[in-house]
């Protein structure tokens, strides 16, 4: 395979979790399952200021992730079954010391190991080492022009710059060495951004990065952050024209199904965690980045600085707070933050266990591209 | 919160009665709510115990709250008190029991006779905090729960662990521990505390500890 164009399909709206049936069936009959994807970060410290960001309302006890902490978490991960693993979570993971390492250690094991990040320090030499172990490197970029870019986020005007040369750097590595990896960028939508969509779908197509997605902005329980989901339906008519600049090889995508939510949720159980969990750059262990905060400690089940992650999975404590999502102790629509990670995943599970979702046989079905990453 | 689309009622009976696969299922509806039911079998090697946890567990809800989740109220219920989950990942009507899992079936069969599935307007239904309970004062409520906690704290012989710094208006309890309890123990004394609280109470009280706030922009380590 050379690029986005040789994988079957790239699924940016939606899950993939119909793809791993085996693992469902299991999970039904009640059998501990593995996460199939992890998101994580190597650190909770960032370069950056996002006014957008999540990661601000996630504070949580701080301890360092070492190499030997991540080597360690890898084979773990490998050992019982976890099939892809993003750093992106809550931290800027390439200015960890173990950024490299993670992703060639990881891919080394057979996972599938991908990125998210704001892309200052991945310069050509960086990106020369790592790009060949991962599946997907995607850059948070949520404007398309220089003053715009250091306002919302909270960076220099010449930072703008620096990551669009690298973004220039990341496609012609990609290009010149075929690499497989999906290179995309991310634009986290505030309605008040409105202004940035047209000049960054525009940037994109002459960066050329395989797509750009634009993703709304979650918020907290509390709406801490103030997003006026209500307001994004103003936006769908300059939404559908940055989708009008897709070509054969650059994509705008619009994740229709999660600003078109409204921030609202149409389930009440949390299945999806034991699919796909993230960690906190501190090592933190718990269901999901949105239980983060001290305030959620109830739902903190380990940290990987300290115990081993095979057994945090194997704990009865990691199964006693899945098992608390799962049942009617919990309600998602009332204790939990917008339109999480998870969400995808949640609505096909509840709707299949609630005997209104059927898995066709894929079987014979062409793989979707990114399909460890559900 | 409301649904997706604007619901439009429709219109129930007083009463369902269904049977198949050798299963029966009775419901009495009040208005929208359901007075009283019963699900039952006369196929041997089913659990009695069970469904008349279920029967129990359906008063008072919607059909639609039966519909999705009344099985698993009883499977929680069921599970009350005793000490390990009869399976070792997630519980579920599906794997509970051979009870709970045709329990389920025929439920969802009878109510989608007379309640047409709907997918574009979302349960919400919630049973979260009872009517008599938001009735109390909220000074008689902060009270019972603040009574609680102290008194799962002496039971436990960890008189001064906690204080408690906020009760809000959704009845959240905020929390902070004292400085040397074990980083370790603390979310594992929450859970343990909130399923007391909840258990004498019958209400779903949620037990937090105090926010921890970063207000440097940057974050760093
Ligand atoms: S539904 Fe709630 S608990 Fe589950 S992953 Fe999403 S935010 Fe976390």
């Amino acid at each position: 395979m050379t690029g986005m164009t040789d994988h079957t399909e790239l699924i940016l709206d939606g899950t993939k979790i119909a793809w791993h049936q085996d693992r469902i069936k299991a999970w039904e009959r009640g059998e501990r399952v593995a996460p199939i994807t992890i998101d994580m970060a190597l650190t909770r410290a960032c370069n950056y200021a996002c006014h957008y960001c999540y990661a601000m309302l996630q504070e949580n006890d701080r301890k360092s992730i070492t190499k030997q902490v991540i080597t360690d978490f890898l084979d773990d991960c490998k050992e019982i079954g976890v099939k892809g693993i993003s750093f992106v979570s809550d931290g800027e993971s390439t200015i960890s010391p173990a950024f490299v390492d993670a992703c060639t250690h990881g891919a080394k094991l057979g996972l599938s190991m991908a990125c998210g990040t704001n892309g200052f320090v991945l310069t050509r030499r960086k990106l020369e080492e790592v790009l060949p172990s991962l599946t997907y490197l995607r850059i948070n970029i949520s404007a398309g022009e220089r003053d715009r870019y250091s306002e919302i986020m909270g960076v220099k005007p010449d930072y703008f710059d620096r990551v669009s040369q690298n973004i220039r750097d990341m496609v012609a590595i990609k290009r010149e060495r075929k690499l497989d990896v999906t290179i995309g960028l991310q634009m986290v939508l505030m309605p008040q951004y409105r202004d940035q969509i047209m000049p960054l779908a525009r940037l994109g197509k002459e960066l050329r990065p395989d797509y750009l997605v634009i993703k709304h902005c979650s918020d907290n329980e509390d709406g801490d952050l103030g997003v006026e989901y209500d307001k994004y339906n103003e936006l769908y008519e300059t939404l559908h024209e940055a989708e009008a600049l897709s070509d054969d090889t650059y994509k705008v995508v619009v994740k229709w199904s999660k600003i078109a939510a409204t921030g609202q949720r149409s389930y009440q159980r949390c299945y999806g965690a034991p699919f796909m969990i993230q960690l906190s750059g501190s090592g933190l262990v718990a269901p999901c980045g949105m239980l983060f905060n001290e305030r959620y400690k109830k739902f903190h089940i380990g940290n990987i600085c300290e115990t081993r992650f095979k057994d945090i999975y194997n704990s009865d404590r990691y199964w006693e707070v899945m098992r608390y999502l799962a049942s009617p102790d919990f309600n998602a629509q009332k204790m939990c933050g917008s339109l999480c990670l998870q969400h995808k995943v949640n609505e096909v599970l509840d709707g299949y266990e609630k005997g209104l979702v059927t898995f066709p046989d894929l079987s014979h079905s062409p793989q979707p591209a990114h399909i460890n990453f559900v | 919160m409301t649904g997706a689309a604007a619901a439009v009622p429709p219109k129930l009976p007083s009463r369902i009665d269904w049977t198949g696969e050798g299963w029966s299922v009775n419901i009495n509806l009040s208005g929208d709510l359901i007075a009283d039911a019963k699900v039952s079998t006369d196929e041997a090697g089913f659990d009695g115990v069970f469904l008349g946890t279920l029967n129990a567990c359906l008063k008072g809800m919607t059909l639609r709250q039966a519909r999705d989740h009344g099985v698993q109220h009883a499977c929680l219920n069921a599970t009350a008190g005793k000490k390990a989950p009869p399976v070792s990942g997630i519980m579920m009507p599906a794997n509970y029991s051979p009870t709970s899992r045709a329990a389920a079936k025929a439920l969802r069969a009878a109510i989608d006779g007379v309640l047409p599935i709907d997918l574009v307007n979302w349960n919400f239904d919630d049973n979260g905090l009872s009517e008599a309970w938001r009735k109390l004062p909220i000074e008689t409520r902060r009270a019972k729960l603040e009574a609680l906690i102290g008194e799962f704290l002496k039971q436990s012989g960890q008189n001064d662990a906690v204080i408690v710094t906020d009760i809000d208006v959704h009845d959240r309890v905020f929390m902070q521990f004292k400085p040397d309890f074990p980083l370790d123990d603390k979310p594992i004394m929450l859970m343990k505390l909130e399923r007391y609280v909840r258990s004498a109470t019958g209400e779903r009280i949620e037990l937090f500890m105090s926010e921890m706030k970063d207000n440097n922009r940057i974050r760093r380590l």
